[in-house]
């Protein structure tokens, strides 16, 4: 019985998984066609297929520099945002319940708040610091848990937690940082990786904050290249998708890793 | 020492993040162009750049390029609000209305005539005019471009269909079109259109003035719109017409699933409407035979004026520079190196009529379709709120153009009465933001 349910449930994810394939196999495929040539509609498969697009988007624009750039942002944003994330997240859980329920109102009112209504004033500030031009501002925000939401999934994860174990380290003399290290973060795995694979989703296709506090070509990231590939127009679409495809590939290659180690986590 | 070595860690972090993407030379003026560019258009700035660099090594350009229009207009805006605007920047015609009413603007003609570097004969004028507010010429205009038609040579060939000629008429549009409308499988369904277009106010406006209609009633302070004559709805109507009662433009699902450019770039459509950039990316498609034709003329021949222009910020610290800058991007060097992307049409004469631009050995064969025009076109207002009546007005003209077939069928009789229900639609899109222009612009009229 157990075989049958989780035969079933396998290929009940698996055909979930191919809905989500479609787009991906539909990108490659017009990614294979020629630079200056236009997919047909209805006709999938290019004549001739080959990687010119590829080729192209790398002598059109500094491709490779700038996902160097989007790649050491994310390492540098990733980490920063779980440390943060996972010790606000802990904070939270020590709190009475009063300034736990809050905490939680303030973290859901900050994530409702429209970035539109924000950017002009955090630009403004960034630029009063003189952080006009560099990576501080798009890294910043990780020193704030990346987004109140990953905060508010790290308390979440930090409730399962029984105080009686955190009061337990406590009373080993064991310092708060110690407890996060050593007793909290193991039993926050799953949140870690969710975090990890949401952030690393955001930080790598942002693009209104590189586009507005970058301003050199060398220090852009991938996806302001991306955007400046569409200029090309009808006849070079194959270019942009395989940008595109540049561009999904590593967060689609972390989709299928996390959530194996994701699985693992919680003992599926 | 512990405790003090993750702060400087830390501060370590800061500094080498703030470090990414700075490299100023310490004695040298350093200016920032920010520009939409596509890649190729971005190398070609980068040349100009270089080339003016080997004429003035104390001036330092850095090229911010940014890949979408409502992009640039945004980190514009943005980083004129937090006082850390580029020094100078490119901006379309029809776009730039909005930094004139928060007057952050330097006028560059004055700084240009006082410094020797400006002859106004030297250039050609609408766009020279398009950029003139208030009596000063306040961007300096790069490109003239128009919207002229874009024609495949292989497929009038093959129906035996004339050549478009430089005076050709409404009628021999509608006629090649319906010529070039083909149903090859027999499915009764068209498989080749004649044309195909994006409707939008800047496609219909040059169709309204050959009708010898207006747009608005003043262009330089207009009040209101001045499209409820017989005249404007006849050119309204025009593509419409074309659309519905002689079935040569494709219907909306066909355009969803294609739009107008890949439709003529795959040979799709004999024929299509856009401006001088639409060349660039048909010189690198293999095999497409295509040319270029002026608009059909009604009652008078006209064109819509499509220009960028060099503008400066009035907070810029390098206005001398910034003004050389501009000096040396319109000359005769700067223009003809621009011109070789294939993009822009030069705003000077003499480039424009060298073979910088007039390269025999580059399609289109008829590039000097470009210049023939340039005498009858005309333009949009310059208010501050030109560019957002644009963005509420078009989606209403492509509904109303693209309406469903019971609707169509429904109006198959309704004449002039559809033309002034686009009329109704626009006049309600655009609200109260057709306004009188504050003091300072003059009032000639539009017609």
């Amino acid at each position: 019985m157990g075989v049958a349910l989780s035969f079933i449930r396998g290929c009940g994810l698996t055909l979930v998984g191919c809905v989500f394939v479609v787009p991906l196999a539909l990108l490659f495929v017009a990614s294979l066609h020629a630079p200056g040539s236009v997919p047909v509609p209805g006709d999938l498969w290019p004549a001739s297929p080959g990687t010119r697009a590829y080729q192209a988007v790398f002598a059109h624009v500094p491709m490779a520099g700038a996902m160097l750039n989007s790649l050491v942002l994310v390492a540098l944003f990733v980490p920063t945002a779980i440390v943060a994330g996972s010790l606000g997240g802990l904070g939270i859980r020590l709190m009475s319940p009063a300034w736990q329920l809050a905490c939680v109102t303030l973290l859901v009112g900050a994530a409702s708040v429209p970035y539109a209504a924000i950017w002009l004033p955090r630009f403004m500030a960034f630029q009063a610091l003189g952080f006009g031009g560099s990576w501080v501002p798009l890294w910043a925000p990780a020193l704030m848990g990346g987004h109140p939401l990953l905060v508010l999934l790290f308390y979440l994860a930090a409730r399962g937690i029984p105080m009686s174990q955190l009061e337990a380290a406590r009373l080993e003399s064991a310092g708060w940082l110690r407890i996060w290290w050593r007793v909290a973060l193991p039993q926050m795995r799953p949140a870690v990786a969710a975090a990890a694979l949401l952030a690393t989703a955001w930080c790598w296709s942002s693009f209104t904050e590189p586009l507005l506090y970058l301003h050199s070509e060398r220090s852009q990231t991938a996806p302001l290249m991306l955007h400046a590939l569409e200029l090309l127009g009808a006849s070079n679409w194959s270019v942009l998708m395989a940008a595109s495809m540049l561009l999904a590939a590593p967060v689609v290659l972390i989709l299928l890793i996390v959530p194996f180690s994701l699985n693992r986590s919680v003992g599926g | 020492m512990i405790e003090f070595r993750r702060p400087l860690a830390l501060a370590a972090l800061v500094l080498c993040l703030s470090a990414c993407g700075r490299g100023d030379a310490p004695d040298s003026v350093h200016l920032r162009l920010q520009a939409v560019a596509d890649p190729v258009e971005a190398r070609a700035y980068r040349e100009l750049i270089d080339a003016f660099r080997t004429e003035r090594p104390d001036v330092e350009v850095e090229f911010v390029p940014v890949g979408r229009h409502a992009e640039h207009v945004t980190r514009l805006t943005t980083s004129f609000a937090a006082g850390n605007a580029p020094d100078l920047f490119l901006i379309n015609f029809r776009r730039w209305g909005q930094f004139i009413a928060s007057d952050v603007l330097e006028p560059v003609g004055p700084l240009l005539r006082d410094a020797g570097l400006f002859e106004r004969e030297a250039f050609y004028e609408p766009p020279l005019d398009g950029f003139t507010y208030g009596g000063e010429l306040i961007c300096m205009p790069q490109n003239v471009s128009s919207l002229v038609v874009y024609w495949n040579r292989a497929l009038f060939k093959q129906y035996g269909v004339e050549p478009p000629a430089p005076d050709w008429t409404w009628k021999e549009f509608h006629d090649a079109a319906r010529a070039l409308t083909r149903d090859l499988d027999g499915d009764r369904r068209a498989d080749l259109y004649g044309l195909d277009v994006d409707p939008s106010i800047i496609r219909l406006a040059p169709f309204v003035w050959q009708a010898g209609g207006r747009i608005v009633d003043d262009i330089h302070a207009p009040t209101r719109f001045a499209l409820r004559s017989t005249q404007a709805v006849t050119g309204l109507m025009f593509l419409k017409r074309l659309k519905n009662e002689v079935g040569v433009i494709p219907p909306l699902i066909e355009r969803r699933a294609e739009g107008p450019d890949a439709r003529f770039i795959r040979g799709g459509a004999a024929m299509t409407l856009n401006s001088r950039r639409f060349s660039a990316g048909l010189r690198a498609v293999d095999g497409l035979d295509w040319d270029v034709a002026p608009l059909p003329r009604h009652r008078e021949a006209a064109s819509v004026l499509h220009a960028d222009a060099y503008c400066l910020g009035r907070q810029s610290r390098h206005k001398a520079a910034a003004r050389d800058f501009i000096a040396f991007a319109t000359g005769e060097t700067g223009q003809a190196l621009l011109s070789a992307s294939g993009r822009i049409v030069p705003v000077r004469k003499s480039v424009a009529e060298s073979e910088a631009f007039l390269d025999p050995d580059q399609p289109p064969a008829s590039a000097r379709v470009f210049l023939d025009t340039i005498p009858t076109l005309r333009r949009t207002p310059n208010i501050p709120t030109w560019y957002e009546i644009e963005t509420r007005i078009n989606p209403v003209i492509e509904e109303w153009m693209f309406e469903s077939a019971a609707q169509m069928a429904g109006e198959a009789n309704f004449g002039l009465r559809d033309g002034y229900l686009l009329v109704d639609l626009i006049e309600q899109a655009a609200g109260g933001l057709l306004k009188p222009a504050p003091a300072g612009g003059t009032t000639e009229s539009d017609s």
